[in-house]
């Protein structure tokens, strides 16, 4: 058996930075990944400064700074980049990097295709950014109903819906080509000895998130194209002044949309099961059983969509509030077994890990506010209400976006060969958490009281003043904390510690190569035993399983 | 038993009534104690009948008709409900505000009778009855005929002087298509003075407006409030 040694000279992220043309080129997981993340931050920032917009126009009553059509295109846009060009590449990005490691294989099953994947997006971004030059961008929500949608005047008068079609058909494709290769990666390129129980639960997570993607983004690509045809070649799907069914739109759209947020959680809960086992020096509590939840969240994603279209009188209320309350079931499986990893750990309350309890704390406000809307009398009152923001927010940013810095300030030394700074991380959570928290926790009360959604302006006598302002100052300070997290981004890269291969004593397998991993990942690995092979090696062996 | 449509605009809930049920000011009239139906439809995109202290909001969905019952307490009556749209409906939606104005049984009866009475007793006039305008004749106004047009939910010109005193016309070609649009003509204190018929484009109707003290008036699309002009009665 032939065996390759590492050079001594082996490459840090410096060497191995390349030119830009091996950049642009490349098929490597490891570089494609990173550059999801760049792409996916991009996007970040800009639906972020969308948000902000929305939230300066909001801060008190009248219309101040935009008409009432740019304040539709700026939270229709704000949604669509966090959403399609934010959060689900971004965790397909961490999955690109991290899977091939994580299962002992040297690089995805189809490279180019990845590398497909990943310009597919920018070149999508580019679309939907220049739709705000050309006449104004998509404007009627990124739910984008029927007819509202439709070539009528009262959403969008260019070509902006259009584009913003184009754009997302663009970016469903890139998902699904996705899909096929994280699919077909895992099932046959995993190393000797790692069985499918013995896959990490990050793993797991893109495994179960992969079928969701490749089962629903068709459904939704379907929708996308029939909305195009009614708008531009007389189509008559969606368009009730045609013969068409509003309603239809809606089924068609949320059968893919529901399981899309099961899409933009489960890969960022992987990386939480990740990090609190190591950061907590204990096993992972409930291995077996977070297989199976995950799973079942999987499944009962695709049964509950019509939970979002409880108002409009054309649905089955009693099948699908009781499905979305089951789903409950497995998800808190989940946060019992994540409270239990902690339970009596040696915790390392190192960034990673602080993002990881901000993650379990604010997701578990998000479930439970969740909850109260599966019961339909309750979503009566608060559907479409502010309520929903809290709650949307609670799971997407508190739950994912949480999750994606945590997974960041864990495998960064792994991609760079850096550590970040502990103290700029903790400025970054601090005022992350609180201006996260100041933002969206008084939309439940804004809900309540009956502020609805999408509204560029309220009453001045409705009680809603102090509680929009609360949230401006939020959505702020949120912003705020992303000076520390690019500084530390930019001093780390210079001048961070060198971090070795294996910074933090992980338990998986991408901690059994150097920092960062060679372009064929391993130079020789480790036995596979069990779920922690290099727990196991630096340990003795552990019981197999 | 009231029938109710949805419709962009706040007093525009009021607009397309069969006369009978309007409140005073743009409101849904219901009788407390009593159940109430209400029929919910939609000639343009989809809207959401809210009224947060019901709890409870329906959608107004184009192509369908929902229907939902009511009771508003008995001993509510007197109470004005706020309601909002609470579903995306265009760059109008914040403004598609409305009111339930909860009557007792025995002065909704009443009111109910006496609009009855005033919709039968008077023709179909181009604006609502006890408006106190004349009915329009043919060569009516003496004054200029204004050249109006609404293009994307927006009035294409927005200024316009006429003389004092002096009934004049409007030439108002709604350009949108499938979207209903009028003209309204307030006084500086926000009253109604003239309310043109709202007609959907592609079309054109001629309005007859009475006579304008010299002064300042705002002029309003009634379903698109935020469609606004003035006109300058000097």
């Amino acid at each position: 058996m032939a065996t390759t040694t590492l050079h001594p000279a082996a490459p840090t992220y410096r060497g191995a930075r390349g030119t830009l043309y091996e950049w642009v080129t490349t098929t490597d997981h490891k570089k494609i990944g990173i550059m999801y993340l760049i792409n996916s931050f991009l996007f970040f920032f800009i639906g972020g400064l969308l948000a902000l917009g929305v939230r300066l126009e909001l801060a008190q009553p009248g219309l101040q700074f935009v008409t009432d059509q740019t304040y539709n295109e700026l939270f229709t846009m704000h949604a669509t980049f966090m959403i399609f060009l934010f959060i689900i590449p971004i965790l397909a990005g961490f999955g690109n990097y991290v899977v091939p490691l994580q299962i002992g294989a040297p690089d995805m099953a189809f490279p180019r295709i990845n590398a497909l994947s990943l310009w597919m997006l920018p070149l999508a971004g580019i679309l939907l950014l220049i739709s705000f030059v050309t006449g104004g961008s998509a404007a009627a929500g990124w739910t984008s109903y029927s007819p509202l949608s439709q070539d009528r005047p009262l959403a969008a008068t260019g070509s902006g819906q259009d584009l913003w079609i184009v754009g997302l058909v663009l970016i469903g494709t890139s998902s699904i080509l996705g899909s096929v290769n994280f699919l077909v990666t895992i099932f046959k390129m995993r190393a000797p000895g790692m069985t499918l129980f013995r896959m990490p639960i990050m793993v797991w997570t893109v495994l179960v998130t992969m079928v969701l993607v490749l089962m629903a983004t068709p459904v939704i690509t379907s929708a996308l194209i029939m909305l195009f045809i009614d708008r531009n070649y007389g189509g008559s799907f969606f368009d009730p002044a045609n013969g068409g069914d509003a309603i239809l739109y809606q089924n068609v759209f949320w059968f893919y949309s529901h399981p899309a947020v099961y899409v933009m959680i489960l890969p960022a809960m992987g990386m939480i099961s990740e990090i609190l086992p190591v950061f907590s020096r204990k096993p992972l509590f409930g291995f077996k059983a977070f297989i199976f939840a995950t799973a079942a969240i999987g499944a009962l994603g695709f049964s509950v969509w019509a939970h979002h279209m409880f108002t409009t009188g054309a649905v089955y209320l009693p099948f699908f509030s009781l499905m979305t309350f089951l789903i409950a079931v497995p998800t808190g499986v989940k946060m019992f077994n994540w409270t239990f990893t902690l339970w009596r750990g040696q915790l390392m309350l190192k960034t990673p890990l602080l993002f990881a309890l901000g993650f379990l704390t604010m997701f578990l406000i998000g479930g439970i506010n969740g909850a109260f809307s599966a019961s339909v009398p309750v979503d009566f009152a608060i559907h479409d209400t502010y309520w929903v923001v809290a709650h949307i927010h609670y799971v997407l940013f508190g739950g994912s976006v949480f999750g994606v810095m945590a997974g960041f300030y864990y495998w960064f030394p792994k991609m760079t060969g850096r550590m970040l700074n502990e103290t700029l991380g903790r400025i970054q959570f601090v005022l992350m958490f609180i201006g996260f928290n100041l933002t969206f926790f008084p939309m439940h009360e804004l809900g309540l009281s009956g502020m609805p959604r999408r509204i560029a302006d309220y009453a001045s006598n409705a009680a809603w003043n102090d509680l929009n302002v609360a949230a401006t100052i939020g959505g702020f300070t949120i912003a705020l904390s992303m000076l520390p997290f690019l500084w530390n981004i930019f001093v780390s890269l210079r001048s961070g510690p060198v971090a070795g291969d294996d910074p933090w004593e992980g338990n998986t397998l991408e901690w059994a190569t150097s920092s960062p991993p060679p372009p064929y990942n391993f130079d020789h690995l480790p036995e596979i035993r069990s779920e922690r092979p290099l727990f196991d090696q630096r340990h003795g062996q552990a019981a197999g399983h | 038993m009231v029938h109710s449509r949805g419709n962009e605009g706040a007093a525009a809930i009021n607009a397309l009534l069969v006369g009978v049920v309007h409140g005073e000011d743009g409101g849904l009239a219901v009788p407390a104690g009593r159940t109430v139906q209400l029929y919910l439809e939609s000639p343009d995109v989809i809207h959401a009948f809210y009224v947060p202290q019901f709890l409870f909001k329906r959608d107004v969905v184009p192509g369908r008709i929902n229907m939902f019952e009511f009771t508003v307490n008995e001993s509510d009556a007197g109470q004005t409900f706020r309601g909002q749209c609470a579903e995306l409906c265009g760059s109008g939606h914040r403004l598609m505000l409305f009111d339930v104005h909860a009557m007792t049984p025995a002065d909704f009866d009443a009111w109910l009778a006496a609009n009855i009475e005033a919709a039968n007793a008077t023709p179909p006039p181009s604006a609502p009855p006890g408006s106190g305008e004349p009915p329009p004749s043919d060569g009516g106004g003496q004054g200029p005929t204004l050249e109006l047009s609404a293009l994307n939910i927006a009035f294409e010109q927005t200024t316009f002087e006429v003389p004092a005193d002096t009934p004049f016309k409007i030439a108002f070609e709604n350009k949108d298509a499938g979207t209903p649009h009028n003209v309204e003509i307030k006084d500086a204190g926000g009253a109604s003075l003239f309310k043109g018929e709202i007609f959907s484009g592609v079309d054109t109707r001629t309005y007859d407006v009475p006579a304008l003290r010299a002064g300042s008036y705002p002029f309003v699309c009634t379903v698109h409030p935020n469609m606004t002009g003035t006109i300058t009665a000097n």
